[in-house]
């Protein structure tokens, strides 16, 4: 039995990657106990509440994690990678750009601000499920067994849509009802009530920041996590462990964005492209 | 005016690279100042539009850097170092201004 915990991740916009990082850790639960107790470990030696999730940039935590600083916040990353790193827990994530999130709207002037429009944030989503739960059924397979989604909870404005999409992905007959390995539909938990979910959080946050430009790499102590196969070029989590969407940009900035996405994780986790 | 250049030295762990120039005033030899200059792998590939970047690349950037810096004239000594960074986001300018300022000493050898 493998869970998928799923989490999105840099879904503001920003000017920083520019794209949005869903998926997480595919976990076999007999290696859970030791990663929740490695994050006890952590949040205590530094005074975070339990339910507590380790933010540092999200203002709807900030201020109520505890005490924390840069140096304090990025020793507990290394600190939980390296747990997550001496599992068997693989990695699987589909990224995409924030536009597949967002709208223009006008702002002061003539300026525009992006928004999140909650109807593209839906769709966005749906195709994010779809690819991600695909995956997972296929490594289910080559694994030989069975799995449970996990996914931290969503806005009330659109969560309704969402578990009616996992609901038509396992029930009724459409083309994506051929999630033969995954037990269930989709269950949702609020991240503050699954330290999991915590856990999750702070790999797909050591995820975005190491795509950052002159980032530190932090992604070398779970390079084997990402779910990956041994091709023609090697051994390569792309299309396996690490998905980058759109596959056929529109836009030559897109398409440009998705190349250099590509290559930084080649780069990051050494492989070829 | 005595200036030296470096080679540019490759980060794999940032995927950055970086050089330093140590410029002196002949005359005036107290008179000494450093430029710290670094470029994110994404800075230069967005000007070059190739994956792999080419040495010819490096040494176009290292070039324009120099003169960049060459032109500056006498006014330069004001500063005992100066940072440079090349990159396309603001993050990816103040993560390479915390990497110079924390991991390159200013002038360990020559002129320094």
């Amino acid at each position: 039995m493998r869970f998928f915990f799923v989490d999105d991740s840099n879904t503001a916009i920003d000017d920083k990657l520019g794209f949005f990082v869903f998926g997480g850790l595919v976990v076999d639960p007999s290696t859970i106990r030791d990663l929740l107790f490695v994050l006890r470990s952590i949040k205590n030696k530094y005074g975070i509440p339990l339910r507590r999730p380790v933010k540092w940039q999200n203002a709807k935590w900030q201020g109520k994690s505890g005490p924390l600083d840069a140096s304090v916040h990025q020793q507990m990353k290394s600190d939980v990678l390296k747990a997550v790193g001496s599992t068997t827990s693989r990695i699987i994530i589909y990224l995409a750009p924030h536009n597949f999130y967002h709208r223009s709207i006008a702002g002061s002037g003539d300026s525009k601000k992006q928004v999140i429009d909650p109807q593209l944030q839906i769709k966005a989503l749906k195709f994010t499920f779809n690819v991600c739960f695909q995956k997972f059924n296929f490594f289910l397979g080559r694994e030989k067994c069975f799995g449970i989604v996990l996914s931290d909870s969503f806005p009330d404005n659109i969560a309704g849509e969402l578990l009616t999409h996992c609901y038509d992905l396992h029930v009724s007959g459409t083309r994506y009802s051929y999630l033969e390995k995954v037990i269930q539909p989709t269950i949702f938990i609020k991240l503050e009530l699954s330290e999991m979910h915590q856990v999750n959080d702070i790999v797909l946050g050591a995820i975005q920041s190491s795509l950052k430009e002159i980032s530190p790499n932090l992604l070398s102590v779970i390079r084997e996590n990402f779910w990956a196969v041994n091709s023609d070029k090697g051994w390569t989590p792309l299309n396996y462990g690490i998905n980058i969407y759109p596959k056929f940009g529109k836009t030559d900035h897109i398409r440009k964005k998705v190349e250099l996405l590509t290559y930084k994780f080649g780069h990051l986790l050494n492989f070829k492209i | 005016m005595r200036i030296v250049s470096s080679a540019v030295y490759y980060v794999p762990d940032r995927d950055m690279y970086w050089m330093r120039i140590c410029f002196q005033n002949i005359a005036q030899p107290m008179k000494k100042s450093t430029v710290l200059a670094c470029a994110s792998h994404e800075y230069l590939w967005d000007i070059s539009n190739a994956f792999d970047i080419s040495e010819v690349r490096l040494d176009q950037w290292s070039n324009n850097v120099l003169k960049k810096w060459k032109e500056v004239g006498e006014s330069i000594f004001r500063e005992v170092v100066h940072y440079d960074v090349y990159a396309i986001s603001q993050d990816g300018v103040n993560n390479g201004l915390k990497y110079l300022k924390e991991n390159v000493v200013p002038c360990p050898h020559g002129l320094h």
